[in-house]
């Protein structure tokens, strides 16, 4: 169900992780992806996982709404594990059935990658579940401003996220709608090959694609009634601002990114 | 025909946001009439609607129409919503077709109709709902609201359905704009002798058009009356924050205050009736 | 009292992008809102009231004649941002004007733009919440809420540049019947309550019913204007012009021809059930 997509679903809580500067969560997830990938042992991710596990259980948000971001890459978890279960030809056979060999490598990398995805996953939704999608475009466009000066619109980039992540909920429930409608109209989007399918899509996505631009068209006559000219003199209710938590945070992941790389060197499987 | 036997159902049944919509329904509409379906937002009367014609599958019960009963193997679903029109809130907001005709086309295209019959549906529908013939030929985008509104009507009624369920079709329309479609929608039951059940936050609308009225409330069928047995009962729908309409309420206060009138009035022309007549006695 | 908006012989057009040519909206109107009142304006879709009310914050310049807010001239560019801050307006549907993900930051949303301090900002979205009765989802995410609850949060958003005025359009013309409540109420406690003046466009009767004073528009010109029973004794020139009156003011209406002695232009039920009985009881 679409429902299921809990990108840009903030879960409201006053945990130490929620209350990291945005900022320093940004750069806190780029060095846990970072981590991700260049652990090349199970203690490693071990490590990683405690830390993940540390980390959901601060968050005290349920378990059910970070597993359920998994769900919509179910498939591609599956399918990038099946590609490097059979596909990698170096190491030592341990399986082999007609044209299919699985070599020990292969096995190896397939449940790497399979771990390296759900920790993605799983962080990045810890990130979008614990931050206000305005705090996290508040971050982004903080973190971009340096660029400002080589003429990147890092303001309007920002707006634009916000406003992506803001109506997310509203177009996923249009096109709900929408199905439904045409659906009942005898619409049939299940049966036919993949062309027929396709085809079957149009009178969702126009009228979906005509909607996002009347709403488009009224949200930015309201937001000029508002006052809004751009990035400008505006001045912000929620200042960022790096405070105590955000040092120790930064303790705490310097530590355990510490750990990580160690593992690299001294992982015992 | 259409008939619920014990039907309920959950929105995520297990799920942390588990919500039963509609609880324990036990309903036959009997063809031809118009039925006017009445409740609040929540009150479930669109999970209602939308069992109706098998757009939700019942967690509980079943659902038959015409003897046919819903999602069981040999009944083919899509051959239910031809027969069970149904036109959704806001139905402008579905068009997509380059001119109004093919839009009104898709419907019985999709049933696998011939080019012929295609083209005497359209007539056919165009004519029932009150578009022009030099409408036809337009892009629906072009058209006002309430236009739009009626030619997504009438990609519905193409289908000829026997039942056509509209889901507040005068929804954001204009005094005049209301009256029209609702006009044409009474006219449309009359000529086609089919069914129609209304969903409407209107009590006046209701009362005007309907033979009988269906009250949904958290989730239940509380009432399945005739109009005036319904509005006879003030007390329990203003315990659910429903209104009479004024006239009732009027026609009401007269009775408190001790004059004798027929309760359960509801139609300006009655009321004007019943009060010549005190004056008359 | 004084006169905060001024409209003198306001005319519209624009230009058909295919044909190219001018279609008159609005065809000479004339009229102004004293400070505090409440002014409904009331006509049938297409009527030109909605283009009317875009006059009011400058989001569209008169063709031709003057369109004064709080003495200032829309049609100065200069004054954009004084004038949008001075006439608040809300719209029909409340998906479509709110910006942020969470209430309170949308509220801030008008002040941040206006560069206003930052404890300034805090007091105004508690002040803004509270006025609407809103203050405890001030965390929640807008499309949790129900669409009068939306609505209310888009007044609170307009609110918080504390304007002088607020130019509602069709507010509740996408809302239920408990949601349709909640605004008129709401409006009407900004207007006793906050002193703040009220132009409600809107083509329910029983919401026009609710101001000081109605102006009725029809082919872009005033048709009618007046307090709401003396418009509402027109019945016949309002059906004439495709709107309605309530069944009430219907009811006491087609009495009064049948000979009762019942004013025209009763507005409510328990109004039009005292008359009747009044009448009655004096046979």
């Amino acid at each position: 169900m679409l429902s299921d997509i809990t990108l840009g679903q903030y879960f409201p809580g006053k945990s130490f992780i929620h209350r990291l500067d945005p900022r320093s969560k940004i750069l806190m997830i780029i060095a846990y992806i970072v981590m991700t990938f260049i652990i090349d042992n199970f203690t490693g991710y071990i490590v990683l996982g405690v830390f993940l596990l540390i980390c959901m259980v601060n968050t005290r948000i349920p378990v059910k709404f970070m597993i359920k971001g998994l769900k919509p890459v179910v498939f591609f978890i599956v399918f990038t594990a099946v590609f490097n279960l059979f596909l990698t030809k170096t190491g030592q056979v341990i399986f082999k059935w007609g044209f299919l060999t699985v070599t020990d490598e292969g096995a190896k990398n397939a449940a790497f990658m399979i771990l390296r995805l759900i920790f993605l996953v799983m962080g990045t939704s810890l990130l979008t579940l614990t931050t206000s999608p305005i705090m996290l475009t508040d971050g982004i466009e903080r973190l971009l401003s340096p660029f400002g000066l080589i003429g990147l619109p890092h303001h309007e980039i920002a707006m634009m996220m916000s406003i992506a992540l803001r109506f997310i909920p509203t177009l996923i429930e249009e096109t709900d709608k929408i199905t439904k409608a045409q659906t009942a109209r005898g619409a049939d989007f299940e049966s036919g090959n993949l062309l027929r399918r396709i085809k079957a899509m149009v009178p969702v996505l126009i009228p979906l694609f005509v909607g996002a631009f009347r709403r488009a068209d009224e949200l930015a006559t309201a937001m000029e009634c508002r006052c809004y000219r751009g990035g400008k003199g505006r001045t912000r209710l929620n200042v960022l601002k790096l405070g105590i938590v955000d040092l120790i945070g930064w303790i705490v992941v310097a530590v355990f990114v510490a750990g990580i790389v160690l593992t690299n060197y001294y992982g015992v499987f | 025909m259409i008939k619920l036997e014990n039907v309920s159902y959950t929105y995520m049944p297990g799920g942390p946001f588990e919500k039963t919509a509609v609880h324990n329904i036990d309903l036959t509409v009997p063809d031809g009439q118009f039925i006017g379906l009445i409740g609040h937002t929540g009150s479930g009367k669109s999970t209602l609607i939308q069992l109706m014609n098998g757009l939700l599958k019942p967690t509980e019960g079943r659902i038959l129409i015409d003897g046919q009963e819903l999602f069981s193997k040999d009944v083919k679903m899509r051959d239910i919503r031809f027969k069970v029109g149904l036109v959704m809130q806001y139905p402008e907001y579905q068009l997509f077709e380059e001119t109004v005709e093919k839009e009104i086309a898709y419907g019985p295209s999709n049933m696998g109709l011939s080019e012929d019959e295609i083209k005497s549906r359209i007539c056919y529908a165009a004519d029932l709902v009150g578009i022009p013939d030099e409408m036809l030929k337009k892009s629906p985008f072009e058209l006002s609201g309430g236009q739009k509104r009626r030619v997504a009507i009438a990609g519905i009624v193409a289908m000829q359905p026997t039942t056509l369920i509209l889901d507040e079709p005068t929804a954001g329309l204009d005094p005049k704009g209301r009256e029209e479609i609702l006009f044409k929608i009474k006219d449309l039951q009359r000529r086609m002798n089919i069914t129609v059940i209304l969903v409407s936050h209107s009590m006046e609308d209701i009362a005007q058009m309907a033979d009988r009225i269906l009250v949904m409330n958290k989730g239940e069928l509380s009432m399945n009356e005739t109009p005036q047995q319904v509005f006879a009962r003030g007390d329990e729908l203003a315990k659910m924050g429903l209104d009479l309409p004024q006239i009732t309420k009027i026609c009401n206060d007269l009775i408190k205050a001790g004059y004798p009138i027929r309760k359960g009035i509801y139609t300006v022309s009655e009321a004007v009736e019943e009060i010549k007549r005190l004056k008359f006695v | 009292m004084d006169t905060i908006v001024k409209v003198e012989n306001l005319k519209f057009s624009y230009k058909d992008e295919e044909t190219g040519e001018e279609i008159p909206v609005l065809k000479g109107i004339d009229f102004s809102v004293k400070k505090g009142e409440f002014v409904a304006v009331l006509g049938h879709n297409g009527s030109g009231k909605s283009t009317l009310a875009k006059h009011l914050n400058a989001i569209n310049i008169p063709t031709d004649g003057k369109v004064t807010v709080c003495g200032m001239d829309t049609a100065e560019e200069d004054l954009l941002y004084l004038i949008r801050q001075k006439v608040g307006m809300v719209f029909q549907n409340p998906d479509n004007q709110l910006v942020a993900s969470i209430v309170e930051e949308d509220v801030a949303f008008a002040p941040e733009n206006l560069g206003v301090p930052r404890e300034e900002i805090r007091k105004r979205v508690d002040y803004a919440l509270e006025a609407v009765n809103m203050s405890e989802f001030a965390h929640h995410a807008p499309h949790m809420l129900s669409g009068g609850q939306k609505q209310r949060v888009a007044i609170a958003g307009v609110l918080a540049m504390k304007p002088e005025v607020l130019v509602f359009d069709e507010p509740t013309a996408m809302l239920d019947p408990i949601g349709r409540k909640e605004i008129l109420k709401t409006i009407k406690t900004l207007n006793k309550e906050e002193n703040v003046t009220i132009v409600l466009i809107t083509h329910y009767m029983d919401e026009a019913a609710q101001a000081d004073r109605i102006v009725v528009i029809d082919h872009g010109k005033i048709h009618l204007e007046g307090k709401p029973k003396e418009v509402f004794s027109q019945v016949k020139e309002l059906k004439k012009i495709g709107l309605d009156v309530p069944q009430a003011t219907y009811l006491a209406y087609k009495l009064s021809e049948c000979g009762f002695n019942i004013p025209k232009g009763v507005l409510t039920t328990s109004e039009c059930s005292e008359e009747i009985l009044k009448c009655l009881e004096d046979e």
